[in-house]
């Protein structure tokens, strides 16, 4: 029981580290774009939008962070 | 026209994934026997082949809407992972993935290696298969991730499959013909397509089955696949100047 347990979260830390890697920045933008979107389509029809929007200051944030962290 | 992209984004993750997991069979194959390196190789493909039957299919079975949002924002995110990367080694900030220095690193440490039991093996060597095996499921995994998301959403993971095999089966004769690392193709280059590729789907996707309508359907990723171009190649660009400035040097280029 104990066993099967630790292999599921080590399972679940290796999917995490797989899908999400080593920066949760692109990760939140994505979820935020999502939710924005999903809101958004119910009162207008350029609800697309939002995604990308959402994704292009996402990935901006992360690779500033990323350069910062390289001494830039 | 969706097929197309499709085809492509998979044969082209594949190739990168099966260089450089070719790149380690070919360094143990090379210095310990081939014997073992190939069942580890063929073991992987085998598990990931289970993976990809049994998880495609149990997608296809969600509804589309929620499907696509989730698994859309699933393939969104690992696609700008991708991309980050891609343009950190574009800018100079990451070092470039290089097959040459992968494969001396891998031969060296295969040849230090210690020969292994290969009694308790099966007249095999544990070293060469678990490194062969470990490198393959691996790399493979990513393969599997974009077959099974891609072809789920476009429900074409016949599709997808196929140009995984093209591209296993590409890479291996290569290799073959080469018999060392496959260091003349563009890793970088690819991936930094892959990158745009998966991204781009990953928004269609995702935003459509949050209940956004695109306009133009899907010929709007005609147009989603260049604004992912073109924010990637300013933000290289922003970045490289940066890295210029801030180091004094030159930043090591993957894009033409």
């Amino acid at each position: 029981m104990i066993r099967a347990g630790f292999a599921l979260k080590s399972f679940g830390r290796f999917l995490w580290k797989f899908i999400v890697g080593d920066d949760l920045t692109l990760a939140i933008g994505v979820l935020l774009g999502a939710i924005g979107v999903a809101v958004a389509a119910r009162s207008t029809g350029a609800a697309w939008l939002i995604l990308p929007l959402l994704w292009v200051v996402a990935l901006f944030i992360s690779l500033r962070r990323a350069t910062r962290r390289n001494g830039a | 026209m969706t097929g197309w992209f499709l085809f492509a984004a998979a044969f082209l993750a594949c190739t990168v994934e099966a260089v450089e997991a070719t790149t380690v069979v070919m360094a143990v194959g090379l210095t310990r026997g081939w014997r073992s390196p190939l069942r580890g190789a063929l073991a992987a493909i085998g598990v990931l082949a289970v993976i990809v039957a049994a998880l495609g299919p149990a997608l296809t079975v969600i509804p589309i809407g929620v499907l696509r949002m989730v698994v859309g924002s699933l393939l969104l995110i690992f696609g700008l992972g991708w991309l980050r990367k891609a343009i950190l080694r574009a800018s100079g900030y990451k070092a470039l993935h290089d097959e040459d220095e992968i494969f001396a690193r891998q031969r060296a440490a295969a040849e230090s290696a210690s020969p292994g039991d290969s009694g308790s093996f099966h007249g095999g060597d544990p070293y060469s298969f678990t490194l062969s095996f470990k490198a393959v499921l691996l790399e493979g995994l990513e393969v599997a991730f974009i077959v099974i998301t891609f072809g789920a959403n476009a429900n074409a993971i016949p599709l997808a499959s196929v140009a995984a095999a093209a591209a296993i089966a590409v890479t291996v004769l290569v290799a073959l013909i080469v018999r060392g690392p496959l260091s003349r193709v563009p890793e970088n280059t690819i991936k930094f397509v892959v990158g745009m590729l998966l991204t781009s789907f990953g928004t269609f996707w995702s935003a459509e089955g949050a209940g956004a309508h695109w306009p133009g359907s899907d010929a709007s990723l005609l147009a989603i696949v260049p604004f992912v171009a073109a924010v990637s190649l300013l933000l290289v660009g922003q970045l490289r100047y940066r890295y210029r400035t801030s180091s004094g040097g030159s930043a090591r280029a993957v894009l033409p």
